[in-house]
């Protein structure tokens, strides 16, 4: 049956596997194994964050990208979702919640979910309000007119960006810099993120976009991840080398 | 319970779509049945965000909020939508046409207003952020392609300097695919901690 796939196929297969196999032996191994690298863009920009949204009191605004189902089904549209999760678990009492925007409608279900289940996780339910994640746009131009209308405001200390979106979103970005409102920017798309670089915020890049979260919530299956991340990339790593050496070698064709 | 049955149907339908992905021809069309079902259920979800959405600028409109003549303009324009979408239908010529007219220009206005915009942050980078390996290494290769983009080199058909610029022009699918390699790895995490219900909905 596996000869039938492609040589692609078998190695995003044995990748998975890989994946799979170090995630468990991390969760299992956790109390002795806690992750050591953590890259230092992720930790600043988790640090900015808790300041603004737990220090000042104000409202961080959270843009959760515009593409989890609207064009194709990616699942890096939801990446937002655990940073919206971690960061709200610290602003639920604020005089200003987080308040995030979606520009998919599943996105936005999901999201509302995450908002309800973290007060109904405080047992503080009669303070969720549906306001707090909004649909703003179902197209990439809409959500981001929206979401950069939705920036000036003086209650708002800081914008994040997490996410898949496309560069357009530098309109936001832009508009938080002339409101000298802070910008972090975790953006799934590589021109997303080549736009988070040139937008004055803190950008992060490659796979530390689904590192922020997992510093931030500290939770086990988080920092697991975290862990296996780093053996997988080593596997990785030493794979292309091995690859390069046997192509080099006429072994491979 | 409550919690134990939607997360064992979570994490048993991810195992058959993700098995079916990689056994194409045994699968027997579950795939083309569960995209119908995302499709049915991504179509409902819209359509909640978008009553709650109008919902919540009503509570504005009702509660004078700041900004709530935004809200206003809002529920008049999609309640207008709808109602011609429904009187006319959503393939009629009249339709598109008019709703095509608002949102034409201002999309085409808005991707003006994102050229300017990214001209001018890539000339702040060195402002906001110093003279630097990064930013120097950023406008010299912005420069280089956008050199490289006018085709006036290539038209020159000089051996070596063709070959220099297919070497140039596939540097930065090295530095994408590395990009991507990353983001490959951190959403292979993401994805199991989806599939096996590590990832909560907030209540954990």
């Amino acid at each position: 049956m596996l000869s039938a796939l492609t040589i692609n196929d078998q190695l995003a297969l044995a990748l998975g596997i890989l994946g799979l196999l170090f995630l468990l032996i991390n969760l299992l191994l956790l109390k002795k194994n806690q992750p050591k690298h953590i890259p230092e863009s992720t930790k600043q920009a988790v640090e900015h964050l808790l300041h603004v949204s737990s220090e000042e009191g104000k409202r961080l605004v959270v843009g959760l990208g515009h593409a989890l189902t609207n064009a194709s089904f990616d699942l890096a549209g939801a990446s937002g979702l655990s940073l919206q999760r971690a960061l709200l678990k610290r602003s639920l009492f604020n005089d200003h919640p987080l308040q995030s925007y979606s520009g998919d409608g599943v996105l936005a279900c999901l999201s509302r979910m995450v908002v309800h289940g973290a007060y109904r996780g405080a047992l503080a339910s009669e303070l969720f309000s549906g306001s707090l994640s909004q649909l703003s746009g179902t197209s990439p131009l809409a959500y981001t007119a929206s979401l950069t209308n939705h920036i000036p405001d003086a209650a708002n200390a800081g914008l994040l960006l997490a996410g898949q979106m496309s560069p357009v979103v530098l309109l936001a970005l832009d508009q938080a810099d002339r409101c000298s409102i802070p910008s972090i920017s975790a953006i799934t798309s590589l021109s997303g993120q080549a736009a988070g670089f040139i937008g004055n915020s803190v950008n992060l890049m490659g796979e530390d976009v689904f590192n922020a979260a997992g510093r931030l919530d500290q939770h086990k299956s988080s920092l697991a991840s975290l862990s296996a991340q780093d053996w997988l990339r080593v596997a990785i790593s030493i794979g292309l080398l091995l690859g390069a050496i046997l192509k080099m070698g006429g072994v491979l064709p | 319970m409550k919690r134990a049955l939607p997360l064992i149907a979570g994490i048993l339908s991810g195992l058959v779509v993700l098995a079916a992905m990689f056994f194409v021809p045994q699968s027997g069309g579950i795939l083309a049945m569960v995209l119908n079902w995302v499709i049915i259920v991504a179509g409902v979800a819209l359509l909640v965000a978008i009553a709650s959405l109008v919902l919540t600028h009503l509570r504005f409109i009702a509660r004078g909020k700041k900004g709530f003549l935004l809200s206003l303009v809002l529920v008049i324009s999609f309640l207008a939508t709808l109602m011609f979408g429904l009187i006319r239908g959503v393939d009629d010529p009249v339709f598109l046409k008019w709703v095509g007219a608002v949102i034409r220009p201002i999309e085409t206005a808005l991707l003006g207003l994102v050229a300017l915009i990214m001209m001018s942050a890539a000339m702040k980078i060195f402002r906001e952020r110093g003279w630097s390996a990064l930013t120097v290494s950023f406008g010299v290769s912005a420069v280089i392609f956008l050199i490289l983009g006018l085709g006036f080199l290539q038209n020159l058909n000089i051996p070596v300097l063709t070959e220099v610029i297919r070497l140039v022009e596939t540097l930065p699918m090295i530095g994408a695919r590395g990009l991507l390699i990353g983001i490959g790895i951190g959403l292979l995490m993401m994805a199991f901690r989806v599939l096996f219900g590590m990832e909560g909905s907030g209540n954990d």
